[in-house]
């Protein structure tokens, strides 16, 4: 019950397999490498946190595992949903295994379609690999809107999205990502949108929801406090790669790349110390796509060795977790 | 829901509707024919006492049907057109701009091609090997009104197609033609309405024009583009057989203008 990560790590009947998944978008001339070759492995009704900074490519790796990504995409590396390749040529393994993947969205405004019902959006859901009569879509309907604490059921069915507020229109996606009985469910910065005392209970949502129908998750977040509220495992990605994944506690209390300690450093805390270095992670931005050969964070990188410019570095597995840096942080510590 | 309808909108759609359906009905009811000729009273002034309302032309046919006759063929003409137009603009349109890569540029430069090509050179084409007829009329401006329209659903679809509601409906598994029919096009339909809605004037006018160089409808058969061209001849002898189909053509594109407003208001729903 909880998530192996590593790429070594045995294959067996996990949930979910990333294996050297790999996106490049735009342009052969000015190709952006969006996310590089990124493993984990995610088992079945366990918590996953990806954080990293904007542009990191978290939403387009969210992307590539539901099968979403942009036609213009090149999408190199395996997806496996419980050994089913989600990019199979095989059009019936492909649904199966899309269908058991839920998504949803950071924006609730534009992940609506405007002009239909609620109502509409669910069944439509429903009804696409189900075979349901029109009332045993709407009864199963307003269940989901039960199921994610929307008060008021029947007459939400009814509603269009705008006269729904920003909280209700993510329970909403959240039914809709739940029509078709999903095993995993990808959260793509579900609070972001939102306000905070919002954002807090769609969290004790997901808990819920996780705890009710064993469902795994992979959390997208910026936000540190919820990945240590929901997320048993958490995977840090910078410049398209995973630079440490580990279980959340020993991640983030004890950061082994330097990235994760800079990351983990910019978080303000109303009882903590007054930010001490700032301009580790403001300054300048990565390029992505630029540079890789060497690991893409030696720029910001305080501890950079000569190494660093010349040798892409390779996750190490220490203890549960895994890093992937040249100098990583308190190896005494852990080793 | 309900929606309180605008009076301005009562009041076009009565005009537009009494004016259509008096085309069709009274041309029958009429002691004149469209094509009666009375030689008694040979382009006179619009009088009640005569019996014609509206005048008569230099042939002596009363003006009143004729000009009735003609808003039918018009109007018929027009909206037909722009149905077909509409139809085959949005599936290509709709088709192109979300599918993209090698179809998208198959169905653009057939449009491309189509445009390329002087339309009048079309008509005679379509005219000549299908008879003068309205029918061919008809297709004739269809197979020009499209095209616009296909480049208008195209541009809106590409950027539909990057809307989050597409990619959430597609990580649901909704199948592309569902995507297609169900998410996209009823988004595309406030400026497909729009451009309808300046569409139906435009087809009206060039129908006219095409009439008025002899490729459209023909003589005896009536319609607002031939009668206005035969009142510019006489304009100054007798204005009323360019006033009566011009007062109406500008009636009917002004009602047409003002209804498609209205709708676009309803189709989206924001504005409710």
């Amino acid at each position: 019950m909880r998530c192996v990560t590593g790429s070594t790590r045995v294959r067996g009947d996990a949930l979910l397999q990333v294996e050297a998944l790999s996106v490049a978008l735009g342009p052969p001339a000015s190709v952006v490498h969006a996310v590089r070759g990124v493993s984990f492995t995610c088992e079945a009704a366990s918590r996953l946190a990806i954080v990293g900074e904007s542009g990191a490519g978290k939403s387009q790796l969210a992307l590539a595992i539901a099968g979403l990504s942009p036609t213009t995409a090149h999408v190199s590396g395996r997806v496996l949903l419980q050994g089913r390749d989600i990019a199979s040529i095989n059009a019936s393994i492909r649904r199966e295994a899309r269908a058991r993947i839920g998504m949803v969205f950071q924006d609730p405004q534009s992940a609506l379609t405007p002009h239909l019902r609620i109502g509409t959006q669910l069944i439509e859901a429903l009804r696409v690999d189900q075979r349901l009569t029109r009332s045993e879509a709407r009864w199963k309907a307003e269940q989901l809107l039960l199921e994610v604490q929307i008060p008021d059921a029947a007459v939400r069915m009814r509603q269009f999205p705008y006269e729904l507020s920003g909280g209700l229109k993510q329970r909403v996606l959240i039914a809709i990502a739940l029509s078709r009985q999903p095993q995993l469910l990808l959260l793509d910065e579900p609070t972001t949108a939102l306000d905070v005392t919002i954002g807090g209970s769609l969290i004790q949502l997901f808990e819920h929801l996780s705890d009710t129908r064993d469902l795994a998750l992979v959390l997208i977040t910026h936000d540190l406090k919820v990945v240590r509220r929901l997320c048993t495992q958490t995977a840090v990605m910078f410049a398209g790669m995973l630079v440490e994944q580990g279980p959340t506690q020993q991640v983030l209390d004890a950061p082994l790349h330097p990235y994760t300690h800079a990351l983990v450093a910019a978080t303000l805390s109303l009882d903590g110390p007054v930010l001490a270095e700032p301009d580790v992670l403001a300054s300048d931005r990565h390029a992505p796509g630029l540079g890789l050969v060497g690991c893409s964070y030696r720029a910001r990188c305080p501890r950079a060795l000569s190494v660093c410019a010349h040798k892409t570095p390779a996750p190490i597995s220490m203890g549960e977790r895994s890093v992937a840096c040249h100098a990583p942080m308190r190896v005494e510590q852990v080793s | 829901m309900r929606v309180a309808v605008p009076l301005s909108v009562r009041v076009c759609a009565t005009v537009l509707v009494v004016v259509a359906s008096a085309s069709v009905v009274l041309p029958y009811l009429s002691h004149w024919q469209a094509a009666t000729l009375d030689w008694d009273h040979v382009a006179v002034s619009p009088s009640w006492s005569a019996g014609h309302v509206f005048g008569t032309d230099r042939l002596g046919r009363d003006l009143f049907v004729r000009t009735l006759a003609g808003v039918r063929v018009s109007l018929a003409i027009g909206l037909l057109a722009t149905l077909v137009s509409v139809v085959i603009g949005v599936t290509v349109g709709a088709v192109a701009g979300f599918l993209g890569g090698r179809t998208d540029a198959l169905l653009m430069r057939l449009v491309d091609v189509l445009y390329s090509l002087p339309y009048i050179f079309f008509v005679i084409l379509l005219t000549v090997s299908l008879g003068r007829s309205p029918l061919a009329l008809l297709l004739a401006i269809a197979a020009v009104g499209w095209l616009t329209m296909a480049r208008v659903v195209r541009a809106q679809t590409q950027a539909l197609r990057q809307r989050e509601f597409v990619t959430a409906a597609r990580a649901i598994g909704v199948s592309t033609p569902a995507i297609l029919w169900r998410h996209i096009v009823p988004n595309v339909a406030g400026p497909v309405v729009v451009y309808a809605t300046l569409t139906v004037p435009s087809l009206i006018l060039l129908e006219s024009f095409l009439s008025f160089l002899g490729l459209g409808v023909q003589e005896p058969a009536a319609s607002l583009g031939n009668l206005m061209a035969q009142g510019a001849a006489e304009m100054e002898a007798a204005p009323w057989m360019l006033l009566v189909p011009g007062s109406f053509l500008v009636g009917i594109v002004l009602v047409i203008g003002i209804l498609g407003d209205a709708l676009r208001d309803w189709v989206d729903p924001r504005a409710r």
